[in-house]
């Protein structure tokens, strides 16, 4: 396995839960958040990396947590805007070779991928579950997917 | 399944009229449930007829969406809450054989599947589409 240096932009429950299992699966990994409080998130017994506390829509802040030395970048805030625009300057401006985002609006994602960046969309990922459940009409109570 | 099969959506949110569209590509019989005309419009025109106005939660909203002849329900409304009293209604009133509600906060799935009721959690499901991801990049160096 190859040890990326991973930059994630927000600390909320989806940035926090990745940074932690990144930090455990013994990747290098920077936090970003305005926050500071958002950084309780991160476990004190496997998140390893380091806290940026600032607005990473500001380079200098980007550049604050490394990324110039980042191989990946996920963005993971609850505003669409806010992923794409970090996404971009990431890939655009600092080169960065590979970078995803967390879009909730599922007709962006064709301009995200014109854009060279991955996707994920939770509205796609729910439909997709719900979908698999059918599938396999299970039927069974109490599952979870 | 096929067209004979009715699926019920409630929920005429982001969810609900993907899942909506999806399951009409698939050959399904589809009922969405929307709390206003308003949210009923973003249905695609060849679902127009498909909308049922009013509270999932009402028994004549129930009662307009077939949920009698339902194969299947899903509960994709906004509120957590809603989605579960909406499962275990679709189980435990209409005896439909494949139910499941989406709940956002990834917490309470656990609770709910205590009480019998199968979750779609989409931040949970994110997160692991992140993880996998992420490791598949670590192993081969390729992001997909």
């Amino acid at each position: 396995m190859k040890t990326l240096a991973i930059l994630i932009v927000g600390c909320g429950r989806l940035g926090s839960h990745l940074a932690n299992l990144m930090s455990a699966d013994g990747h290098g990994v920077v936090v970003v958040d305005r926050d500071e409080n958002a950084m309780s998130r991160l476990s004190s017994e496997v998140f390893s990396g380091y806290r940026v506390v600032g607005d990473a829509a500001e380079p200098a802040v980007l550049r604050r947590a490394r990324i110039e030395h980042t191989n990946l970048v996920i963005t993971t805030t609850d505003d669409d805007n806010t992923n794409l625009m970090v996404a971009i300057v990431a890939r655009r401006v600092f080169g960065v070779s590979h970078v995803m985002a967390r879009v909730y609006d599922p007709a962006r994602e064709p301009m995200y991928r014109e854009l060279g960046i991955a996707t994920v969309c939770p509205t796609l990922v729910a439909v997709d579950g719900f979908c698999a459940l059918l599938s396999r009409a299970t039927g069974a109570a109490g599952g979870a997917v | 399944m096929d067209g004979d099969r009715l699926v019920v959506l409630a929920g005429c949110n982001a969810i609900g009229l993907c899942l909506a569209a999806r399951l009409d590509r698939m050959g399904l019989g589809v009922r969405v449930v929307a709390q206003s005309t308003g949210r009923a419009a973003l249905l695609p025109a060849c679902l127009a007829d498909a909308a049922v106005i009013g509270d999932p939660l009402a028994r004549s909203t129930m009662q307009r969406s077939e949920l009698a002849a339902a194969d299947a329900l899903f509960a994709t409304t906004d509120h957590d809450d809603r989605n579960a009293a909406l499962a275990l209604a679709g189980r435990r009133m209409f005896a439909i054989p494949i139910v499941a509600a989406h709940v956002a906060d990834p917490g309470r799935a656990a609770a709910y599947g205590a009480l019998g009721i199968t979750t779609v959690c989409a931040e949970t499901l994110t997160a692991s589409v992140f993880t996998q991801r992420v490791r598949a990049l670590a192993a081969t160096g390729i992001l997909s």
